[in-house]
């Protein structure tokens, strides 16, 4: 042993500050481009990941090409990942567990496998195995046998069923997650824009597109992402109604920055432009009356990606609540120590990020410990924050490990939660995972199911997601909507400081629950409208008075803002038969205009309804507000620091799924205009935007432009 | 920190990474941001200097890639190039710069004053041991295994503990002497 004062035993424990994470992403995505410059034409010799593509080297070349080069390359390249990822990552000690953990692995692939190009993609891996096992020299027994069963079923039955995620593999148990699950698939299945050429590659089988290794389903490292095709623009005529419920989930900005800033664009559906607007803070005005929790902003303003189109914004910020007033919190930190966590991004992250959020609580809340791997134990029984250090200690101590599916660590944790129950208090399940749900097979219905039924004894749960490589998108949305919860990916301590440390008290004290937004257009000013984003969380028009429905919550000083695109009306529409309608009344001629009577509602374009409940009632209040030509703006310079800096971010979402209808509009042009939005930004997340859109640039100007527009919704300005 | 082995999927990304594939390439850099940078700031003593020759040597990696016989652990020529690259920004800045810049050190190691003072004297004389030494003690302080500080070193498997030993007793001889002269 050595002496204390060992010198070397010193310089070991020395304590070396983390490097900024923005110069991080910086350096990182400089050093892909100066990769992609160098190699672009160089010799190319037989790599490991090329014999995972299973094909001759000689084929390999334009793979390889197409790879860094195209956009379907991108989805062909992260399934790589995946596979290099599951296997790459794999400790020694975890191949112990080869059977669950190789399983899970497969199953997290296989969600790259959607059902059209399942049988050769399935040929694809299963031969890549092979090529593995030998390369690599690990075990994988009965992977292949695991891939054919997964493979087959297709994508979402993979990675949704099965003993790596028995929870959900009862089909009728969530019916919302199933149906954004399904919804993922169909919009996954829709053609990428513009295939590329085909080029000299190995015969594949017939119907798989020759570029497409793996179709567009694959996100990175096997990340799963929920989101549904475009908001197709509305006829007003036809459906003059939009309702949808509010959401303060954050997770697929975070998790898109993270790829870009790892050299990559995303995958069009892992854009969900609601979560990207939702990212960032806006001063929008507060109530000036504390009984309501927040009161909307509107502007109508000139689309700044299509001259034809406006924008209108809609924001509400939710009052914040003084440390002072704060009610007792109860909190259960929920944490999976399976061996998938064993990684510095995950786990040892997911400590770190909890400690932060010590320091933010009041000396009298209460916190717990439940962890799951192969068994679900309770690593600190309710614990006092004054007790801090006992806290820190049980964090310090966990350690990831086991790999088998656990027994009612969820069960364990609302057990525990009810215990403490603080009544008048906060009481909330924190889940920190990769996705990998091996939580209990005993709930009944499912662990969403389960949430949803938990959620009526006052015990609320959000998820925060860790890591790259298997975050299971879709499921931790499904869990935390049903939870009354919000879902944040956490990629960096910054992440972790922001979602748990300042927004604390917005994570954890909502304000209202059930929040849902309804606008009501006039057809005499609008001909027809789209929500940018939204789509995972849109409401049927009669879902909006009925209190049962279940509807997003908003925190404490949290903003929520939606943007419609809208098209004002050129000649007069005819109307639907509806007479439930603000607009329409059937004793007056068919004629739209003819019929507004009131001047005011002529002067109006629509009508903006918002229903809400406090936290612990069970009606709702209803915010109404007409949207009028006094809203409108003549150019975007002339519209508040807050609706540009969102304009920007929908625009920079609209770039990066590819949307139609976007003109004349770059990454250049998102960045110059949030650039003049920056206002005070306190915390530097608008800057970092800034930075994030100019890597998005750069990453794009690197490939051909393979998201051509489509064009359909407006033909492009003369 | 950082004590985990290096595994040998690490290694062929790298030659996965050598033969022309991005991916490879982006998943590799990105695990070896941190280490590069760790190993920068053990040499510099400085963050924003030690960032700035992080970016240096991530950006002109994939010309280096190149270079790389392969033989050997990855790990261990990253560090070589990581000392080397060290090396030529501590000429460029001169010697003054590099004893001021270990003040920011000891401030960051605040929770034991005691032991911070110590770090400090352990980092001076440090600097005035020849070059092998130094970076022996400093790889070994990272945590590197013999095979990679062998390749890091460019010595054999069976010098590596020899020259940490040495370099130890070294630093133990220089620091009593310090220790004399100032209770002197």
């Amino acid at each position: 042993m050595l002496p204390p004062d060992d010198p070397l035993t010193l310089l070991q424990r020395m304590e070396i500050p983390a490097p900024d994470a923005t110069r991080r992403a910086d350096s990182l995505l400089k050093a892909n481009l100066a990769y992609r410059q160098k190699f672009a034409d160089g010799p190319q010799k037989s790599g490991w990941l090329a014999r995972l593509l299973g094909r001759s080297p000689s084929t390999k070349e334009h793979v390889m090409r197409k790879i860094s080069l195209t956009q379907g390359g991108v989805f062909a390249t992260v399934a790589l990942i995946a596979l290099a990822t599951a296997l790459d990552y794999t400790q020694p000690s975890r191949l112990q567990y080869s059977g669950p953990v190789g399983y899970a692995q497969y199953a997290k692939t296989s969600a790259l496998v959607d059902d059209k190009s399942a049988r050769p993609t399935y040929t694809q891996l299963s031969d890549s195995i092979d090529n593995v096992r030998g390369s690599v020299g690990i075990s994988l027994p009965s992977a292949r046998e695991m891939l054919s069963s997964l493979s087959l079923k297709g994508a979402i039955d993979a990675a949704t069923s099965g003993p790596s995620a028995p929870v959900a593999s009862r089909p009728a148990e969530m019916a919302d997650a199933e149906r954004k699950v399904e919804s993922f698939a169909s919009a996954n299945v829709t053609p990428m824009p513009a295939p590329v050429p085909s080029v000299a590659m190995a015969p594949v089988a017939p119907g798989l597109p020759s570029d497409g290794l793996m179709q567009p389903m694959v996100a990175e490292g096997g990340d799963k992402f929920a989101n549904l095709p475009d908001q197709t623009m509305q006829e007003v005529a036809q459906a003059p109604v939009s309702t949808f419920s509010a959401d303060t989930d954050t997770a697929s900005y975070t998790a898109v920055r993270r790829m870009i800033e790892f050299g990559h664009l995303p995958p069009a559906y892992a854009v969900r432009t609601e979560e990207f607007l939702n990212y960032f803070h806006y001063n929008y005005a507060l109530p000036e009356d504390r009984s309501q929790p927040f009161a909307p902003t509107v502007a109508v303003y000139p689309n700044p990606w299509n001259p034809q189109t406006k924008l209108m914004h809609v924001g509400i910020k939710a009052y914040d609540l003084p440390a002072e007033t704060r009610k007792p919190v109860n909190l259960v930190l929920l944490i999976d120590v399976s061996g998938s966590m064993s990684s510095p991004d995950k786990l040892e992250l997911a400590k770190k990020s909890f400690a932060l959020m010590l320091d933010k609580m009041q000396p009298s809340d209460v916190v717990s410990i439940v962890t799951y791997a192969g068994y679900a134990g309770i690593a600190l029984p309710p614990t006092s924050v004054e007790n801090k250090d006992r806290i820190l200690a049980a964090l310090n101590s966990l350690s990831a490990g086991g790999g088998t599916a656990g027994a009612a660590g969820l069960e364990t944790a609302y057990t525990l939660a009810r215990q403490n129950f603080k009544k008048d208090g906060v009481n909330r399940i924190l889940l920190a995972t990769d996705g990998d749900f091996n939580i209990g097979t005993s709930a009944p219905g499912g662990v969403a199911a389960y949430v949803a039924q938990q959620r009526s004894s006052g015990v609320f749960l959000s998820v925060l997601g860790f890591g790259m490589g298997n975050y299971q998108d879709a499921t931790m949305q499904a869990i935390a909507q049903n939870g009354n919860g919000v879902a944040a990916y956490i990629d960096s301590l910054s992440e972790a400081r922001r979602v748990l440390g300042d927004e604390l008290t917005s994570t954890m004290f909502t304000v209202a629950k059930d929040v849902k937004f309804q606008v009501e257009f006039n057809p005499a000013a609008v001909k027809s409208y789209r929500l940018l984003g939204y789509e995972t969380r849109a409401l049927r028009r009669e879902d909006f008075n009925n209190d049962k429905v279940d509807a997003g919550e908003v925190g404490a000083g949290h903003e929520v803002t939606a943007i419609y695109e809208i098209v004002p009306v050129g000649t007069v529409l005819k109307e639907p038969n509806d007479s439930s309608l603000r607009y329409y009344s059937p004793a007056e001629g068919v004629d739209a205009s003819s019929r507004q009577t009131d001047e005011a509602r002529a002067n109006e374009l629509a009508f903006l309804r918002i229903r809400y409940k406090l936290p612990d009632a069970d009606t709702s209040q209803l915010i109404e507000r007409p949207v009028t030509r006094a809203d409108e703006k003549d150019s975007v310079a002339e519209t508040s620091a807050d609706t540009r800096f969102a304009t920007a971010v929908a625009g920079f979402s609209r770039l990066l799924r590819g949307a139609q209808g976007v003109y004349n509009f770059g990454y250049a042009d998102v960045a110059t205009l949030a650039q003049s939005a920056r206002g005070d930004d306190g915390n530097g997340e608008r800057g970092r935007f800034i930075e994030l859109v100019k890597n998005a640039g750069a990453i794009a100007g690197t490939q051909p432009k393979s998201r051509e527009d489509g064009g359909v919704a407006f033909p492009p300005p003369q | 920190m950082n004590q985990e082995p290096s595994s040998p999927s690490e290694d062929d990304l790298l030659r996965s990474a050598q033969a022309g594939d991005a991916l490879s390439f982006g998943l590799w850099i990105e695990r070896q941001y941190d280490f590069i940078y760790r190993l920068a700031y053990r040499l510099l003593g400085h963050k924003m200097d030690a960032e700035d020759l992080t970016h240096d040597i991530c950006l002109s990696l994939p010309d280096k890639l190149r270079k790389f016989s392969g033989r050997g652990s990855a790990r261990g020529w990253l560090a070589q190039v990581v000392l080397n690259a060290g090396r030529d920004r501590l000429r460029q800045r001169g010697r003054l710069a590099t004893s001021l810049l270990n003040e920011e050190i000891s401030a960051s190691s605040n929770d034991n004053p005691a032991e911070a003072v110590y770090l400090q004297q352990v980092l001076t004389v440090m600097k005035s041991l020849p070059e092998k030494s130094c970076h022996a003690l400093l790889l070994a302080a990272e945590g590197l295994s013999t095979a990679e500080m062998a390749t890091a070193l460019q010595c054999s498997e069976g010098t590596v503990g020899w020259r940490v030993s040495t370099a130890r007793a070294e630093l133990t001889k220089r620091l009593t002497e310090e220790r004399h002269a100032a209770t002197r």
